[in-house]
């Protein structure tokens, strides 16, 4: 403990070094994590918070809500499917409001097939209103709010968390008003047909099994249980794959910068080393130093990345729109102490390799 | 040949631990740098497939396609302007592509009126062009049949142009087709009779920045370059600038640990240094010699961190958005072998104080 605090106090300047460089590669560690979660919330809030048990699609859809449009007749053909409750359309285009595009979701039954929770406000009961989810990579709207869109007047009278759809601002609305806002915007009026169908399935069902028997009984659908249908949204994978890939990246390099560190820190006392060896202290004593600092830089360095990423994403929540989780941040504490502490076995092998009687040789000699 | 190029070639493995942490950062740079690239060109490939043209939106749209609608009567004037040499609509919509055993994809399906330097002319009606990705995808080859959106409307595939990807793999048909096939499978999709989503006009004298300066001027719309069509994309800015920041703070570390690694160098070599002075070297001579090595050590790291980042892409699933650039390598290339030398430069201090009357204290 003093021989490991005396040499950091002795060379600040190399230890701060070491502990800046982990503290940056912590800060880039959690700014991915925080955006490829808020990326992937967004992308799939309105699925996973969504008080549906079953999503019917098109089977032409590839699983996209985006692509998916079902003919009229499908909900009565869904409903007469064992095990489902009820069958409802919902219809969702994007359309332009006040400069932003909002998805904008029509519902025939707001209390099931919308958002599971609203944390403000109450759900849309009648035409002209709307409940509103945001992600925190979008514009938001307040309750009470007043929106235009195509020619539909709509107020916010809800507000959910997480229950957004592609990223961008999504308004719950009546499928009259949805429906209407197409056909204004169409300009002639066109048919508007279920992008999917919310299921809900009854009390002690089984959602997957209830998800089977609907693509095996109702010809040209796909339906799949929330988390499935959450999990095939266009975009989840590849985010989720692309971060993997960044994130392991940075581990490597914050165990290779660290074990290089101490290597070198180690090399070039070696001789101090092999002098307290003759003198009589064990080897516990000339290892436990070398994990101190370990511990000490990463715990650090990590300590500062996360104020500093907490600070950057609190700072810029328009540009990055995300903050930290904490289990997450704790985990990748952790992660990054245990892999210095990893890094740290070939500067630990080569202090335990020292041999006092290089103490009374010439190279050995002080 | 400097000492400290000798002790370079001399004494690799001393090198080895900041040459292997730089390797792996480059590796990191160039990832981050084809990630970067990866996103930009998967989402602006129709915009870039009529570049040397210009883009006319409705004046209210932000420049966003699918917000757009410009009416036929404004395209008819366009074409009867003698600064442009041809008006043809550009329409989008997302759908699905597939059929003929094959799986189903997303695409971006566009309508249009005008033959580019990248795309031919439009298809006949039941034909379609398509890219280079939708082929990567679907081993679709030119003759074969392709089945468009939820109605699964039948086209033959008449051409294969680069890669113009916007979001997903894109196929195009003429405006006309477009709209039938929109109508039939996505109504809720197609524009108002008598509109499209955007103009596409070729500048007659081959100027398209002062066209779309001329066609701004007229009431109602908003015409721009490709490269100004592509900055007004949030979605690409937002991305730039997060991967840009993140290669910023990257460059960042590789300082750290070039000055880390070569402080610890310098105090090894303290002694020497201070032979050195002793014997009438400056701290000039010294200072170069270490930037000599930190240039050296960086050069290697990154041949190294180049072939491993090739060998990592390639290793990776097609479907990710990662392109490797050869002006964003020679860009990062640049970038570390000067952040190398800015860290290595971190030293001074010390070859400063290094005091030649050590060498007989």
């Amino acid at each position: 403990m003093f021989l490991s605090i005396r040499e950091i106090r002795r060379s600040p300047g190399r230890f701060a070094l070491l502990t800046g460089a982990v503290a940056l590669l912590v800060v880039l560690l959690l700014f991915f994590q925080a955006v490829a979660g808020t990326l992937t919330l967004g992308l799939t809030g309105g699925i996973e918070n969504n008080g549906a048990d079953v999503f019917v699609y098109s089977d032409r859809a590839r699983r996209n809500p985006a692509a998916s449009l079902l003919p009229g007749a499908t909900p009565a053909l869904v409903v007469s499917v064992d095990g489902v409750a009820d069958a409802s359309p919902v219809g969702r285009s994007i359309f332009e409001a006040g400069g932003e595009d909002i998805v904008v979701i029509g519902l025939v039954d707001g209390a099931t097939t919308g958002p599971r929770e609203l944390s403000a406000g109450r759900r849309a009961e009648r035409s002209g209103e709307a409940v509103f989810s945001g992600s925190s990579l979008a514009a938001s709207l307040d309750l009470g709010q007043r929106v235009t869109i195509e020619g539909v007047g709509l107020e916010v009278v809800g507000v959910a968390d997480d229950a957004a759809f592609e990223v961008s601002p999504t308004l719950y609305v009546a499928f009259d008003d949805y429906e209407t806002a197409v056909r204004a915007r169409a300009g002639v009026p066109v048919e508007t047909p279920a992008s999917w169908i919310a299921v809900t399935v009854d009390d002690g069902a089984d959602p997957r099994a209830v998800a089977e028997r609907i693509s095996a009984e109702v010809p040209g659908v796909e339906a799949l249980d929330r988390s499935s249908a959450a999990a095939a949204l266009p975009g989840v994978d590849q985010i989720t794959s692309s971060f993997s890939i960044l994130y392991l990246l940075l581990f490597i390099v914050v165990t290779i910068v660290t074990g290089v560190f101490f290597l070198i820190l180690t090399v070039q006392k070696e001789r101090s080393l092999v002098l307290l060896h003759a003198i009589g202290a064990s080897r516990s004593d000339v290892v436990r130093p070398v994990l101190l600092q370990v511990l000490a830089v990463t715990g650090l360095g990590a300590g500062l990345g996360v104020g500093l990423a907490a600070g950057l994403l609190a700072a810029t929540p328009e540009t990055f729109g995300s903050s930290l989780d904490p289990i997450t941040t704790i985990l990748t504490v952790g992660f990054i102490v245990v892999l210095g502490v990893v890094a740290s076995l070939g500067a630990v092998r080569r202090v335990l390799s020292v041999d006092p009687i290089d103490a009374t040789t010439a190279a050995g000699a002080v | 040949m400097s000492i400290a190029f000798k002790e370079l070639l001399r004494e690799p493995r001393r090198f080895a631990p900041v040459g292997g942490a730089l390797t792996l950062l480059v590796v990191l740079l160039v990832v981050l740098g084809g990630f970067l690239d990866g996103l930009e060109l998967s989402l602006t490939g129709a915009y870039r497939a009529h570049d040397g043209l210009v883009l006319v939106f409705d004046a209210d749209a932000d420049r966003q396609l699918q917000r757009s609608s410009v009416s036929d009567d404004l395209a008819g004037i366009l074409d009867g302007l003698d600064a442009t040499n041809g008006v043809g609509s550009l329409d989008q919509v997302f759908t699905v592509a597939g059929g003929d055993g094959r799986g189903l994809e997303d695409i971006a399906l566009y309508g249009y009126g005008l033959s580019t330097a990248v795309l031919p002319e439009p298809p006949p009606p039941g034909s379609a062009v398509v890219d280079a990705q939708l082929q990567r995808l679907t081993d679709i080859e030119v003759g074969d049949s392709l089945e468009i959106g939820p109605t699964a409307e039948p086209v033959t595939v008449a051409a294969i142009v680069d890669d113009l990807s916007q979001g997903a793999p894109s196929v195009w048909l003429a405006t006309d087709e477009w709209r039938r096939v929109v109508s039939l499978g996505i109504p809720p999709a197609l524009p108002p009779p008598g509109t499209q989503h955007a103009l596409v006009a070729r500048p007659a004298a081959g100027d398209a920045v002062g066209l779309a300066a001329e066609l701004s001027a007229i009431d109602g719309l908003d015409a721009v370059t490709v490269d100004e069509a592509i900055e007004a994309l949030d979605v690409v800015q937002q991305q730039s600038s997060t991967f840009e920041g993140i290669i910023g703070v990257t460059f960042v570390i590789v300082l750290l640990v070039v000055a880390l690694f070569f402080a610890l160098l310098t105090l090894e070599r303290i002694h020497l240094y201070a032979v050195l002075k002793a014997l009438g070297a400056r701290t000039g001579e010294l200072l170069w010699g270490v930037a000599i090595q930190a240039i050296g050590v960086s050069a290697i790291a990154l041949i190294l961190g180049c072939g491993l980042s090739l060998l990592f892409v390639v290793l990776l699933p097609p479907e990710l958005p990662l392109r490797l650039v050869p002006s964003r390598v020679v860009q990062i290339g640049s970038g570390t072998m000067i952040t190398a030398l800015l860290g290595s430069l971190f030293t001074i201090r010390r070859l400063l104080r290094v005091d030649p009357a050590e060498v007989i204290g």
